[in-house]
Parts: C-alpha cells; sequence; structure tokens
C-alpha cells in the first residue's frame, strides 16, 4: 500500500501519482494491487486496508463486477492491456462511470513486472452522451405527433368544408321550398 | 387516421413509470434512477399517471446539472402522453 513506499523512487512515484486528477494504482504481475493514489481513497471514502489485494471489488456495481474481474483475469493471463469502463461507487454511494486503463510493465526479457491502472471519470461525458441520445430520439417523437396533428387538422378542415357545402345545400333547398 | 405508436397513451398506468425509469437509468444510470424516483416517491409506489410524470419531471427539472435536462425531457414526454400541466 502507499504508506509502504520507502525508496527514493518510490516517494516520487506517490507524489507523481497523487498529483494527478484521476484515480491511479499499480498491481503485481498476479493482478494483486499494492499501491492506490489519493485520489483513489478520497473518491471511494475507502482505508488501505480495506482495498488491500482483491478489495478493490467492493467498490464496483455487483451487476458489473462480474465482467469486469473476467476480462482482468483474461488480461493478467494473456499481458495484454486491459481497457473498459465501468461505474465506481463513490464514498457517498453514487456510481460513477469511469475509464480504466491497465498497462503492464515489463523487465529487459519482456517478462511482467507491474501493471499500472489508471481509472479517469468519464460520467459527465457518458451522461451527456446519453442525454443527446435520448433528445434525438424524443425530437423525432415530437415531431411524428406535430406530422400526425397537423394530418388531423388538415382532414378536420376538409371536413368543415364538407359540412359547409352540405349546409349550404340544405339552406338552398329550404329557400326554395318557402319559394314554392 | 391512427395516432403515431411513440405518442400514444400508455396502455397501461405502469408503462408511465417505466418510461421514466428507462429515461433516467439511460442517461443517469441505474443507481441515480432509483435514487431519485425513491426520493420522489415518498408515500406512492410508482408513478401512475402522466400528470404524476409531470409532477416528478418538474421537480428534476429544478434541480441541478443533467438531472434538470432530463426532467425538461420527461416534461415534454408527459403532455406528449396527455399530461394537463394546469391541473398538475
Amino acid at each position: 500500500m502507499s504508506d509502504t513506499a520507502t525508496t527514493p523512487d518510490d516517494r516520487v512515484f506517490r507524489q507523481l501519482f497523487d498529483s494527478m486528477p484521476q484515480l491511479g494504482w499499480t498491481a503485481l504481475a498476479d493482478g494483486y494491487i499494492d499501491f492506490y493514489n489519493r485520489g483513489w481513497f478520497e473518491y471511494t471514502g475507502t482505508t488501505p486496508a480495506q482495498m488491500v489485494g482483491w478489495g478493490w471489488r467492493s467498490v464496483h456495481d455487483p451487476n458489473v463486477l462480474p465482467r469486469v474481474e473476467e476480462e482482468w483475469r483474461r488480461c493478467i493471463a494473456s499481458g495484454e492491456p486491459f481497457e473498459m469502463e465501468f461505474p465506481l461507487r463513490r464514498h457517498d454511494g453514487l456510481f460513477r462511470s469511469f475509464l480504466t486503463r491497465v498497462t503492464p510493465l515489463r523487465d529487459e526479457d519482456g517478462k511482467i513486472t507491474r501493471w499500472v491502472g489508471v481509472n479517469t471519470d468519464v460520467e459527465d461525458v457518458r451522461a451527456a452522451h446519453a442525454l443527446r441520445d435520448e433528445m434525438v430520439a424524443q425530437g423525432r417523437d415530437v415531431t411524428k405527433m406535430l406530422l400526425f396533428m397537423r394530418s388531423a387538422k388538415e382532414a378536420a378542415e376538409a371536413r368543415v368544408v364538407e359540412l359547409e357545402a352540405e349546409i349550404e345545400k340544405v339552406r338552398a333547398a329550404v329557400s326554395l321550398a318557402a319559394y314554392r | 387516421m391512427t395516432s403515431p405508436a411513440s405518442s400514444s397513451p400508455p396502455s397501461s398506468v405502469t408503462d408511465v413509470h417505466r418510461i421514466a425509469m428507462e429515461k433516467m437509468t439511460r442517461i443517469l444510470g441505474a443507481h441515480q434512477a432509483e435514487r431519485l424516483m425513491r426520493k420522489f416517491l415518498d408515500e406512492k409506489s410508482v408513478l401512475t399517471t402522466p400528470d404524476d410524470l409531470f409532477a416528478f419531471a418538474t421537480t428534476l427539472s429544478n434541480l441541478d446539472g443533467i438531472e434538470s435536462a432530463v426532467g425538461a425531457l420527461l416534461c415534454t414526454r408527459a403532455i406528449m402522453m396527455g399530461a394537463s400541466p394546469n391541473a398538475a
């Protein structure tokens, strides 16, 4: 965990990670997470003891967690970078969507030594895109309704013209009858 | 002449609630959608009429951020479904 870092390199690394706006963490080659930055703890409201190892699962949406775990395990096994968007629970219980990218670090022999993960909050972008899609869909529905109403108005106006013509015929017939 | 399906009156009272939840879930996420609905409903279990939807949408539109935009969308939807804002 972050408070176990002791070497100068570790201190620089911690300062760098703590200064970035994203949530960040590192894992050992087998996926065991051994460091989270300050942003992670501030966002989730958790403690290092709660997050050690695979404790991160507790801040995931239970409905999405199985897919995250499956993909993370697949990447650990294959050595491929991980990229996925999923919600993470904030300290107040609200979930926000994060784009998560995890990159493997390798030694001279190509063997993975660490994974570096960065979670970027994309909730506002995701919500804005969803809102745009809803507005477009609803705009189409409103257009359909307006066209329907215009068509109904035109049909009603045509019927009024027909009725006026019929009334005129009746008036003419009544006038003629009265004249005779 | 038939009305477009999307603007037809709801076929059952639960359609009003379902439409509101679906729209909110797509935009705000399931958790925030449930949280907002729970906060609004209080005693009622579900939104049952277009006027209910309009009242809920008005509450949303008075909030900040993207929730207010969702509220505006749902206001329009409620009127399309037959809500009478003056009576609500």
